[in-house]
């Protein structure tokens, strides 16, 4: 008797989660579905600085430029732009645009938000810092006066959303954090928070109102089960496909894997201070010794671009013209033993393991090809978060890997990693430096680009790293959604629809 | 008992003295989270500023008893990613939590316990060696990749169930089982130890030689003296099951407080992680005490002075 009833009682526990069938979750989704592995901290523009949280902020708030579909400065809130001076530049506004509450848009919105104290604390203030002066000139017309010429204030201003101040003084910085108002071509719904986060389409969006009238940013930390999600159909977009399970899906009648180049640039630095690596010759003789092709073709999946320099092919300022050093042990050896190390040295190795694609497995292979030229590097793993602090007290070296992106897209901002006087830097040369500071200050995008073509020939020359590559983004997509990635990896959807 | 109840509340308030001095001892010296929320581009003066308005330039020992002051008064500070009090966050986690880990608890006993008394029952059978394979797979497979095999075989292959998030019953159920499979195994090895324990006892032959019904025999007699145990591991495995919570969480994308531990732990959130810890640690000290209660209950020789 007793033993019957038990059984029947693990039957029924058994049986459960068969009897949980339920049919076709996707069919029932109305919305477009994107899946990342981080969500914002705060829906507060001024706060939110991760990428995860921009494509999420960047549909609520509109910033006065934008970047198109191929890295293009487009207007947005502002419809143009005039540099009075070197320091002074002025911003037309665009007119009858309300925020969602029903606030208008106008030059005191813009003033209050370059001018806010929240935003000058936060982790954007880099994006501003040079800004001295916000002046309302007319309801529709700025002036921005910085301190120094500033060549890159176009490109930072792509990535601040223009704030409500009514509405933002009225509510207080804690409820704006969850409950945004922008003027963007979507409205806050809801958030659940480490969970989903619902928007809904603004039918009165200056831009024209979007197709997908319904966009839910999902959490799903683990690359894994966003691939799921994305084969079930929950998720019609996932973010940091990985790349290990990219022929998984391959031939999928439902499934694409779309790639854009990339601005994430990863390069192992040396540090040039000391030791062996103060040598041009070595330094020249490590960069013939990686084979970084073979790299990104192995570890990568092939979802990388090999760069001559630190300069990512999509930046402004990259010079095409360079060609990445080859994989030439021989010469890496006779470089080795002209410097003086014919049985190469002994040296230590830092790399973070699980912040950059396959970043354990690149520095790994990394190692083996030193040492197959006599260079023995001991590799030293750290957790993400020990490593930035390293990073940020000049405690790695004397190699070490690092991926650096820059927001506005900069040779500058790339070849600040080799320059003099900052504190990320592992490298000095007084020649170079004039040439890359006069680019830096150079207003014009053309002139500049051309500044930063001609200092690359010497970096490359120089080598004060091992240049390695450009990690592509890549994105898992459902076949039924007509979008596609942009090449700054905002992930923008206002255009985007269902086929 | 009251005696007893007092003198346990008072060590549960020395564990969790102690437990705050670990937890922020070890969170601080792990590095701090400025250099995670500034980008590279950032100047060492705008690290040093953040530092300051942290109040994280201040000596341990200051930092310590301003948090434990704070502690005292329910504010265990506000956390530095999210600009909101860090105990808010975690108690806004609590419920989901407790439904995923009461659920895992429930599958748990619901399936290992009868599994664990047939197997004593029937030992040697089919039915015991099934209970062991299960015992012996249920601990050997880390929760993460039975995870990801769940998620694989009823998400994607079956489309029975939802591969992750948070919804209706349908989206509880993988995360559930796959909790609590750790302690289902766990518990069924215990159960039918403790059942083979007691069935040759004198006096179950004197309950059944005083005419005893067989449901009675082991319903009143042997059930209820090999609970013992079995009780005892029960109220420890709710540690096991918020251990496992953070990595099932994770996995199944589950809002709950395990993953925002393990989201604050990547990203220095001091305060957070302070207070995921420190509430953890009271919840599991106050199970603890319930199951020496409940034991006192279900053993009358039991009584605590």
């Amino acid at each position: 008797m007793w033993v019957r009833r038990l059984t029947f009682v693990l039957i029924a526990v058994i049986a459960m989660p068969a009897a949980a069938r339920i049919p076709s979750l996707a069919a029932a989704a109305p919305a477009v579905t994107v899946a990342q592995g981080t969500e914002p901290a705060s829906l507060d523009a001024f706060q939110e600085i991760s990428r995860s949280g921009y494509n999420v902020t960047l549909h609520v708030y509109d910033p006065l430029f934008m970047r198109s579909e191929n890295g293009a400065i487009v207007p947005m809130l502002a419809t143009g732009y005039k540099i009075v001076s070197p320091t002074t530049w002025q911003f037309s506004l665009r007119r009858g645009v309300r925020f969602h509450n029903g606030e208008p848009f106008d030059a005191n919105a813009v003033k209050f938000t370059f001018d806010h104290d929240l935003l000058k604390e936060s982790a954007q203030n880099y994006l501003l810092n040079g800004v001295k002066e916000v002046r309302v000139i007319d309801p529709y017309t700025v002036q921005v006066i910085t301190a120094d010429p500033m060549p890159l204030l176009l490109f930072n201003l792509t990535l601040v959303g223009i704030m409500p101040p009514r509405y933002y003084q009225a509510q207080g910085a804690s409820f704006v954090a969850t409950h945004p108002v922008g003027t963007g071509p979507y409205r806050f719904q809801s958030w659940v928070k480490d969970d989903r986060l619902t928007l809904t389409a603004n039918p009165a969006y200056w831009g024209g109102a979007p197709r997908i009238r319904t966009l839910v940013f999902r959490l799903i930390p683990d690359a894994s089960a966003r691939v799921a999600a994305l084969r079930t159909g929950e998720a019609d977009i996932i973010t940091d496909f990985p790349p290990d399970l990219a022929s998984s899906v391959q031939g999928s009648p439902q499934i694409q894997v779309e790639t854009t180049k990339g601005t994430r640039s990863i390069n192992i630095m040396l540090d040039t201070g000391a030791g062996p690596l103060r040598d041009k010759r070595v330094r020249q003789a490590l960069n013939y010794a990686v084979d970084k092709e073979t790299i990104v073709k192995k570890l990568l999946g092939g979802f990388g671009t090999v760069e001559a320099t630190l300069v990512p092919a999509t930046y402004l300022g990259v010079n095409p013209l360079l060609k990445p050093y080859p994989y030439d042990p021989a010469k890496a050896k006779s470089l080795l033993a002209e410097a003086g190390y014919p049985n190469g040295f002994s040296t230590v190795f830092q790399s973070p393991r699980g912040r950059y694609l396959a970043d354990a497995e690149v520095s790994q292979a990394a190692v083996g090809y030193l040492k197959a030229v006599g260079v023995n590097a001991e590799l030293r793993y750290f957790e993400w978060g020990n490593y930035v602090n390293m990073y940020f007290k000049h405690q790695l070296g004397p190699i070490f890997l690092i991926g650096s992106a820059s927001a506005a897209l900069d040779a500058g901002d790339a070849l600040e990693n080799v320059s003099c006087g900052v504190w990320d830097s592992w490298y000095c040369n007084p020649g170079i430096q004039a040439r890359y500071l006069k680019a830096r200050s150079t207003l014009d995008p053309a002139r500049r680009a051309g500044l930063y073509r001609e200092i690359q020939p010497l970096i490359f020359d120089e080598a004060p790293t091992i240049f390695m590559y450009t990690q592509q983004g890549i994105y898992g997509v459902n076949k039924r959604l007509d979008w596609t990635p942009r090449a700054d990896e905002t992930l923008w959807l206002a255009k985007a629809a269902v086929k | 008992m009251q005696r007893y109840i007092a003198r346990r509340l008072v060590q549960a308030a020395v564990v969790l003295a102690g437990t705050s001095v670990l937890v922020f001892v070890l969170t601080h010296v792990i590095g701090d989270p400025v250099a995670l929320l500034l980008p590279f581009q950032a100047s060492q003066e705008q690290l040093a500023a953040v530092r300051h308005a942290l109040g994280l330039d201040r000596p341990l020992w200051f930092q310590y008893v301003a948090f434990v002051r704070g502690a005292l008064h329910g504010d265990l500070g506000l956390s530095v990613r999210q600009h909101v009090p860090a105990l808010a966050l975690v108690l806004e986690r609590v419920p989901a939590t407790a439904e995923l880990a009461l659920t895992a608890l429930s599958l748990a006993v619901g399936l290992s316990v009868p599994l664990g008394i047939l197997a004593a029952l029937r030992r040697r059978t089919f039915i015991d060696r099934a209970a062991l394979l299960f015992t012996i797979i249920g601990q050997s497979m880390p929760t993460f990749w039975l995870g990801l095999l769940a998620i694989l075989v009823f998400g994607v292959t079956l489309r029975w169930l939802p591969t992750g998030g948070m919804g209706g019953w349908a989206h509880l159920l993988l995360p559930a089982t796959v909790l609590g499979v750790f302690s289902a195994a766990g518990i069924t090895r215990l159960t039918r130890a403790s059942v083979l324990d007691v069935v040759a006892e004198d006096y179950l032959r004197t309950a059944r030689s005083k005419g005893l019904r067989e449901t009675a025999v082991i319903g009143r007699h042997m059930l209820r003296n090999a609970a013992l145990p079995v009780v005892t591991w029960i109220g420890l495995e709710l540690g096991t099951l918020l251990g496992g919570a953070a990595v099932a969480e994770t996995v199944f994308s589950w809002p709950g407080m395990g993953r925002l531990a393990v989201q604050a732990i990547f990203a220095r959130d001091f305060p957070v992680v302070q207070a995921t810890v420190l509430f953890a640690a009271a919840v599991f000290v106050l199970a603890t005490l319930l199951t020496d209660l409940l034991y006192a209950w279900l053993d009358p020789r039991i009584r605590y002075g």
